[in-house]
């Protein structure tokens, strides 16, 4: 056989073969990489993204985490491969614990948060997973100024974190990053 | 401006490809013996680095991402390098013989150096902008030519230096490698 | 009695062919190929054997499906094959390995797709799977590919020992032990490698005299 249809032909066959082996790969084993990177985060990011999204931790700039404080994930969120947002996730010592909270950003505004853990006095400051709280933070700039928040009565050293927190790193973040 | 010069700077010396990432360790032993050689070598990973950068930019942000099928990324990454390098090759085989015979068979093995495969996927990694690629690629280039050329330095004065036969070759490279590493360590101050 | 002599020699040669890789031409410490995850995931004993694996792996995969097809591959385009195959089974690494086993997944990180230009494979590939017959492939690739995890292991064991006392995660030197911290550093890994390989010449040496 003429060598140089040999040589298309194997490759042709190879590459046939490799294409199939790694969507079969991927296909098989997408859905489980997802979750396991982004567990229950992907469904938080989808209340402020929408549903149609595709996620990508990206390396977090070095400095950016210090001492139980900073930014510890930052999520690049896609729709049809275009990016439309970020979900950062920012680390803050409130009263009795560090408080982590899940903030939604694009385009310079911040979209909403989500305060993920924390271990606060309950019934107060535990209150700031509360909506109430929290839809405060939606459409504000991201170098927002901390006196547009109102605190939780009661809770004013855990709501000061989460406003301290946010205000703080997510002006980094949109400095270091967009 | 001052973010890219953060960034040429950054992987130049505190992220030093060579001696804070462990890449390019094979030709970091293998062809530091001489400075002008290792300048060669470094010059032409620069350059390679450069438009495998941009090339694997284009083909990820306008192919890969859009047709979904990012789980081609590896092959698609390392054929690329592959079929640059080539191109490289015969270009400069037609146009800069000269250039050509000072790379020699440096070019060639750059394809396996895993410096370019590891600069192209940390570019989408870390989702950087095309000119963001760039500087990344420049900065880690150059880090790369200066392990190298100092490796390279030094090791032309151990060449009259009677060091004990185990010890001969990688094993002293090696060994100041890690020295070097040491040394570059203390760029982390800066930033 | 000739088949069965037959027989004989074939198992010979085929623990001949694993035994190679294991020490003569064990490529961390004797033809240094396949640096950079050497040094760079030796913090740990465990790292070595979860990189060891993963390569391993694909040694054993790229190299049967190599000498499988060996016969039809036209020279000129041999190099783009191995290519696209070798890069294919990393892949396939990654993905199961991301999905199902995500620790180690984060502890190999960028050293997984690095596998690819892992020159241990291509040399394998280039020297013996592309020429030989499944069962000696099979072989040659288990030896080398054992042979680079003890290496590994052995590097990440000295460093994990010295630099945080412990050997598999288990607790082995007194707890009044200091851990020398550059250990846990490139500048460690660099020098624990050096002065390992030079250790190897003089056995080899040694062994040549006598």
């Amino acid at each position: 056989m003429n060598s140089t249809i040999q040589s298309v032909l194997i490759l042709t066959l190879i590459c046939i073969f490799s294409a199939a082996l790694l969507s079969y790969t991927y296909l098989t084993f997408n859905e489980k990489i997802e979750t396991s990177k982004f567990g229950t985060i992907k469904e938080k990011i989808q209340m402020f993204f929408g549903n149609e999204i595709s996620l990508n931790e990206i390396e977090i700039p070095s400095g950016l985490y210090q001492d139980n404080e900073g930014i510890s994930r930052i999520i690049k969120v896609s729709s049809r491969n275009d990016r439309i947002g970020y979900g950062v996730i920012i680390d803050y010592p409130g009263y009795k614990s560090i408080i982590r909270m899940l903030v939604g950003v694009k385009d310079g505004k911040i979209i909403g948060i989500i305060v993920l853990e924390n271990s606060e006095t309950p019934g107060l400051g535990s209150e700031i997973t509360r909506e109430s709280f929290t839809d405060q933070f939606k459409g504000k700039s991201v170098n927002f100024n901390k006196n547009e928040i109102d605190t939780i009565t009661g809770a004013t050293i855990s709501s000061n974190a989460v406003i301290e927190g946010i205000s703080k790193y997510i002006s980094i973040f949109s400095k270091k990053i967009e | 401006m001052e973010n890219l010069i953060l960034l040429f700077i950054g992987t130049a010396l505190v992220n030093n490809f060579v001696l804070t990432k462990f890449l390019g360790i094979c030709p970091f032993i293998g062809v530091s013996k001489q400075l002008n050689v290792a300048f060669g070598m470094g010059l032409a990973v620069i350059f390679v680095m450069i438009i495998s950068s941009i090339a694997t930019w284009l083909i990820y942000n306008l192919v890969l991402a859009p047709l979904n099928i990012i789980f081609l990324k590896y092959v698609i990454f390392i054929l690329v390098i592959a079929a640059l390098v080539q191109f490289v090759e015969i270009f400069l085989k037609k146009f800069n013989p000269n250039l050509f015979n000072a790379f020699g068979i440096y070019l060639a093995i750059i394809t396996t150096n895993c410096t370019i495969l590891a600069l192209v996927l940390m570019n989408q990694l870390n989702n950087y902008s095309l000119i963001e690629s760039i500087v990344y690629g420049l900065g880690a280039g150059v880090g790369f030519t200066l392990a190298l050329i100092i490796m390279a330095g030094i090791r032309e004065r151990l060449e009259i230096a009677d060091i004990p036969k185990p010890l001969r070759g990688a094993p002293i490279a090696l060994i100041i490698a890690g020295i070097l590493a040491l040394a570059f360590m203390g760029f982390t101050g800066m930033m | 009695m000739i088949s069965k002599m037959k027989n004989i020699n074939n198992e010979n040669q085929l623990f001949k062919d694993f035994l190679i890789g294991l020490w003569k031409e064990n490529n961390v410490f004797r033809i240094l190929i396949g640096m950079c995850p050497t040094l760079a995931i030796t913090t740990l004993a465990i790292n070595g054997i979860f990189m060891g694996g993963a390569t391993l792996f694909v040694l054993i995969t790229s190299g049967l499906t190599i000498s499988i097809i060996r016969n039809l591959i036209p020279s000129k385009v041999r190099m783009p094959v191995f290519v696209i195959i070798i890069a294919t089974y990393v892949t396939v690494t990654d993905y199961f390995l991301a999905a199902n086993f995500p620790t180690i997944h984060k502890v190999l990180g960028i050293f997984l797709p690095l596998i690819i230009v892992n020159c241990l494979i291509m040399a394998r590939i280039e020297a013996f799977s592309s020429k030989m017959p499944i069962g000696r492939s099979f072989f040659d690739a288990l030896g080398f590919g054992i042979g680079f995890t003890w290496a590994l292991v052995l590097l990440g064991g000295v460093r994990e020992i010295l630099g945080f006392g412990t050997f598999l995660g288990y607790q082995v030197m007194p707890n009044s032990f200091q851990p020398i911290l550059v250990m846990r550093l490139p500048t460690g890994a660099f020098i624990t490698l050096g002065l390992l390989i030079a250790l190897m010449n003089i056995i080899v040496n040694y062994r040549k005299k006598n």
